[in-house]
Order: C-alpha cells, then sequence, then structure tokens
C-alpha cells in the first residue's frame, strides 16, 4: 500500500464527508485558537508594555494612582491625575540628574491625544520627521505617522483641536493649528498622537490668550479699567484669536499665576543609574510628588494580567479537555459508523495496517487544518485586536 | 494432472466469540476452470466456507488449497495480498465504499495492489464491456447510497473481475436481481471463467442455477458446541 492511495482514500473520504469534517476543525480550531491567541497577545502586549516603559527610564507626576501615571505618560490615556506646577521641571532640570521633559495630556484633535510636550521628547523617543520639521512653536502640531495617514494632513494644512464645550462661550474655543512636520513611523502610540508646544495646551486651558491690545479694541468691550489705564477688564464678548499666527504670535500672554501653569507629568531621563536612583529616592522621600519608575508599574500591571491568565489558561485546560473528550467520542461514534468499509477493506485485501493509517492521515489531516485555522486566526487576531483594544506601545 | 483450484479436506472452523462451530468432514476437488455451488439451509456455513477460501477467516484444522496455495500456517498478510492478487470476491452485503462512486469502487483492488495509472487505465478498458453487459454505465459516477440493490451488487461484481482473478467467490451474487439481471449476471460469470479460465465458487439459494455448474456442494446445518 503505497501513500499515494491513502491519501487519496483519506481525501476522497474527506472531500464526501466535507460538511462534519468542517464542524470537526472548527471545533478542534477554536480549543486551539482560544489559548493560542490569548498567549500570543499577551505576549505581544508585554513586549510592547515592557519596551515602551524600559524606554521611558521614570515618571514625575502627582500622587495618586500609580498606573494612571505610569499610562497617562506613556500612552497619553486622558485620567483625572492632579497638574504638576510648571515650575517644578524647571526645578528637576536644576537637580542636574539628568533631562526632564514636559508632557501635557488630555485635550484631542479630530479624536487624536494632543500631546503638549517639547522638542526633547522626539530625541529620547528615537522619532524622525518624515516630512517637515519637528521644532515646535506656539500653533504648530507634528503629526504621528498613523494620524496624519488617518486624517490625510500634510506640513501646511491646519489641524483643528476638538471643541470641549459647544454652549459655554467661556470655554476657549477651537484652536487652529498649522501642521509643521509629520512624523516617521515607529509602531507605538506615538504615530496616533499629535504634538504641541505645551503652551499651545495652556491656549486650549484657557490660560493663555491672544487677542488685540486692549487699548485698541472697540470701547464698548471695554468694562472698565483702573485709574492708570491698566488692567483694563474686557466684556466676553470680545473674540479672543484661535490661530497663531507670525502677527499675532506676540500677543499671547498668561493671565493669573505663571507658578500654577498645569503640565500632567514630566518623563525623566536620568544621566545614568545612580542619578537615577538618586532623584528617585529624592523626590519621594521629599513626599511631594511622586517619582515612578514605569518598568516597575508595568511589570506589576503584567503580574495581575499574568495571574489572570492563569485563570484563563485553567479555563482554556477544560474547555480544551472536554473537546478532546468530545473528538474522541465523536471518533469512536465514527469508528462505529466505519465498522462496515474497514472490513470491506479488510476483506478486499487492504493491508491491517491501511485501516489504522487511513484513520491516523484522516485525524492528521483534520487536525492540520485546525491547526492552520488557529493559526490564520491568531495572525488576524494579533493585527486587529491590539487596533480595537488600543493595546499598541 | 494441472491443480486443482480448490482442495477443501476435513475442515474445521470456530469463530472465537461465538458458539457456531464449521465441520467440513469429506474431501472436496475442484479443477482449474471449473465451477462449484454451494448450497444449504442458512446458517449452515456458507458464507464461512467462502471467507475461508478466500483466506479472510484462518481455518484451525484441516486441508485447505486455493489455487496450489495451502492457506493453513499462512500470515495474514500473506493472506490478503493473495486474496487482492489471485481471488475475485463478491460478499453478500456487496461492501462497496460508500464515499467512492461506482468507478472508483470497481477500480478499488486494483490501486490497493498498488496499480500505476497505466494499469488502471488498461484495466478501466478491459472492463468497459462488462460494465456495458452488466448495465453499469449510468452508475459510474454515482455513490452507492443513490444506488438501488441490484446496482450495488452488480457493481460488487465488476469490482470482482477487475483484477482477473483465477478463482472468483460470489456469496449469493444474485440475491438482489430479477430474473433478466440474475440471467445476465451468470452469463457474465461463465463467460469470464471460459474466456480466463478461472473457476467460480457460488453461493446460492437459487436452485434453478444449479444445473449449470460442474459440481454441486450441499452442506449441512452449522453444528452448536
Amino acid at each position: 500500500m503505497n501513500l499515494r492511495v491513502l491519501l487519496w482514500l483519506a481525501l476522497r473520504r474527506v472531500a464526501h464527508f466535507r460538511g462534519r469534517m468542517a464542524i470537526l476543525v472548527a471545533c478542534l480550531a477554536v480549543t486551539l485558537f482560544l489559548p493560542w491567541a490569548a498567549a500570543r497577545l499577551l505576549a505581544d502586549y508585554r513586549v510592547s508594555l515592557t519596551a515602551r516603559a524600559a524606554a521611558t527610564p521614570l515618571i514625575f507626576g502627582a500622587h495618586g494612582n500609580r498606573f494612571d501615571l505610569a499610562f497617562t505618560a506613556l500612552y497619553f490615556r486622558r485620567s483625572g491625575i492632579a497638574p504638576v506646577p510648571f515650575p517644578e521641571l524647571a526645578g528637576l532640570q536644576a537637580l542636574d540628574y539628568g533631562l526632564a521633559v514636559p508632557l501635557h495630556v488630555g485635550f484631542t484633535a479630530q479624536g487624536h491625544p494632543l500631546v503638549g510636550t517639547s522638542p526633547e521628547y522626539f530625541e529620547r523617543r528615537g522619532l524622525s520627521a518624515r516630512q517637515g520639521s519637528l521644532p515646535l512653536g506656539l500653533g504648530e502640531v507634528v503629526l504621528g505617522a498613523r494620524a496624519a495617514g488617518k486624517l490625510g494632513l500634510e506640513v501646511g494644512d491646519a489641524l483643528f483641536s476638538d471643541q470641549r464645550e459647544l454652549y459655554d462661550i467661556s470655554v476657549p474655543p477651537a484652536l487652529k493649528m498649522r501642521v509643521s512636520g509629520v512624523l516617521a513611523a515607529n509602531r507605538s502610540t506615538d504615530d496616533d498622537a499629535v504634538f504641541v508646544d505645551v503652551g499651545s495646551c495652556w491656549i486650549l486651558e484657557g490660560l493663555s490668550h491672544g487677542h488685540q491690545e486692549a487699548q485698541e479694541i472697540d470701547p464698548a468691550l471695554v468694562l472698565g479699567s483702573d485709574d492708570r489705564g491698566h488692567n483694563i477688564v474686557l466684556s466676553r464678548a470680545m473674540i479672543e484669536y484661535n490661530e497663531v499666527t507670525a502677527d499675532n504670535a506676540a500677543s499671547y500672554h498668561y493671565h493669573g499665576d505663571p507658578n500654577l501653569l498645569p503640565l500632567t507629568a514630566v518623563l525623566f531621563w536620568p544621566k545614568d543609574d545612580k542619578s537615577g536612583t538618586l532623584i528617585q529616592a529624592q523626590i519621594n522621600q521629599a513626599g511631594n510628588y511622586a517619582m515612578l519608575a514605569p518598568k516597575t508599574v508595568v511589570d506589576d500591571l503584567l503580574a495581575y494580567a499574568f495571574r489572570i491568565k492563569r485563570v484563563f489558561d485553567g479555563v482554556a485546560a477544560t474547555l480544551a479537555l472536554s473537546t478532546l473528550a468530545l473528538t474522541l467520542l465523536v471518533l469512536a461514534l465514527a469508528e462505529k459508523l466505519r465498522a462496515t468499509e474497514m472490513r470491506a477493506l479488510e476483506r478486499i485485501g487492504a493491508s491491517r495496517g491501511l485501516a489504522w493509517r487511513l484513520r491516523l492521515s484522516e485525524f492528521s489531516a483534520v487536525l492540520f487544518a485546525a491547526t492552520l485555522l488557529a493559526a490564520a486566526g491568531v495572525a488576524l487576531a494579533r493585527q486587529l485586536l491590539p487596533r480595537l483594544l488600543h493595546m499598541s506601545a | 494432472m494441472s491443480t486443482p483450484a480448490l482442495l477443501l479436506e476435513q475442515l474445521r472452523f470456530r469463530y472465537p466469540a461465538s458458539s457456531f462451530r464449521f465441520e467440513f468432514q469429506r474431501r472436496q476437488e475442484l479443477a482449474a476452470g471449473g465451477s462449484l455451488a454451494c448450497i444449504g439451509p442458512s446458517g449452515c456455513g456458507k458464507t464461512t466456507l467462502l471467507n475461508l477460501i478466500g483466506g479472510i477467516l484462518p481455518h484451525q484444522n484441516g486441508r485447505l488449497e486455493v489455487l496450489g496455495q495451502a492457506l493453513q500456517r499462512r500470515s495474514d498478510p500473506w493472506r490478503r495480498s493473495f486474496r487482492l492478487a489471485r481471488l475475485g470476491m463478491v460478499f453478500q452485503e456487496f461492501e462497496l465504499l460508500e464515499y467512492l462512486d461506482g468507478r472508483a469502487n470497481i477500480l478499488l483492488p486494483l490501486r490497493l495492489a498498488g496499480a500505476g495509472p497505466e494499469q488502471m487505465k488498461r484495466a478501466a478498458d478491459d472492463l468497459a464491456p462488462h460494465i456495458e453487459r452488466l448495465g453499469l454505465e449510468h452508475v459510474m459516477d454515482s455513490k452507492p447510497a443513490t444506488m438501488s440493490q441490484g446496482e450495488r451488487q452488480r457493481v460488487a461484481l465488476a469490482r470482482a473481475l477487475v483484477t482477473r482473478p483465477a478463482l472468483l467467490l460470489c456469496d449469493e451474487p444474485t440475491g438482489n436481481l430479477d430474473a433478466g439481471n440474475t440471467r445476465r449476471t451468470m452469463d457474465l460469470l461463465f463467460s469470464y471463467c471460459e474466456e480466463s479460465g478461472a473457476a467460480l465458487v457460488l453461493v446460492t439459494h437459487d436452485h434453478a442455477l444449479l444445473e449449470r455448474f460442474d459440481q454441486v456442494l450441499e452442506l449441512d446445518a452449522g453444528r452448536r458446541a
């Protein structure tokens, strides 16, 4: 009995019973897919989370939920963490332990996270411009690669920030920003973000604005002033600029205490390990703010996730066992149904081994098809799920 | 003197899990090209005898020679390849594979014997007149489930002929056929034997067929231990 005949018989049978074979393949494929996909996705998730966390040695921010602080700073998620006053950035830089990079997160532009930062951010993340330039000026925006693709924007185009409140005129209007650069893709969260100078974020916060000189505007909009003509109180009806241009950039100014200008967090790259340890100890011992290593936070989170995965693995193992038992039952029943076929082959003169090889080759074909299907499913899941769940790091 | 196609003497067989005991106390010889009809009441062991001759069942005692080969002490694989190469069997239950069409079922013994495409084609060409004579052209592409009992029986018969066997063993090959098809089938069997010099052993309940055979073997009721 040569292999060709064996395969011919097996394929004829599989083709004849294609419906029930397809069901068997699908059941086995699902059983293989679930634990396999979970393992692969978690491994991918772990790699991407760990890689981004490892590339960000320290995060400085307000006390509170350390997961919130880490994930806001790493993935630009909007969260309720308390702001860090801007002067703290200068304080960190003054310690001379490394490079401090400001981060302001919370606004969006066409659904993409609007991240206020400084040009050092790009350098530290290894981001380069695919188009235009990276240095950020007030009112300029640098687009992540995927964001640029989705929005269909190029250098020189305009992008509006998302309006926070439609009916509250006291809230600053959407800011029209000019695209000054587009980043090359680096398969991270940065691809989906749009970057601006922190000053632009403060404009959106309503802490900074630009308008016509108060002395030159329509007197009807002036509600009052002191005797010397300073500290002019203007009507809310006065229209503020919603775009920073070369002509009006000089008119932008802050109101209130500049020491309270907010940052969401400060990313910190120490000069060396020792500097990292020292600044972390110094900040955490002072107790006013937190300085955390995102790698530790991510490791803790992954430990939780992998504890959950163990439960999931247990469920998957139970499912696999029950499917295996069911498959064996199906095979046993099929064996009964195949008794006539096996007897026929034997009586005609086929070798005793043929029956077993036939069964084995059919089961191998089913298992192979199921594995192939499961592998395709895992590959698809690895492509689609991270995007759906925003898992990309 | 030429080697007999079949020699039976003092045969004894007992199924392992059954009280049925087959005993053949006589000596029976069938010459090459001869024909033997086997009759007897149901349960007397006619099918068992065919299975013993075909080497499907190993006999436990006595003498059994088929086409000059003593089957006793021959291994199971040897008996299988001997059956495949030299014997043609038509089974009572037809033993067709439900997932193969008529043509594939008929050619199956050749495939199992490892025939190449050339050999398969030649066999199919040789078989064409038999197919036509058996009236099977229209079921060549049909699966057994869509065939009538008679068609299945004739497909089984065509399959028995495909390897051009030297001994044909047929278990009630006309049991499900009408008078016309019975006559055609028997004509085919005898003309095949005449042309090829093959011997024929046929189990039947139809006494009207007996007159065409050289020998008739009547079996007694099987014994129970």
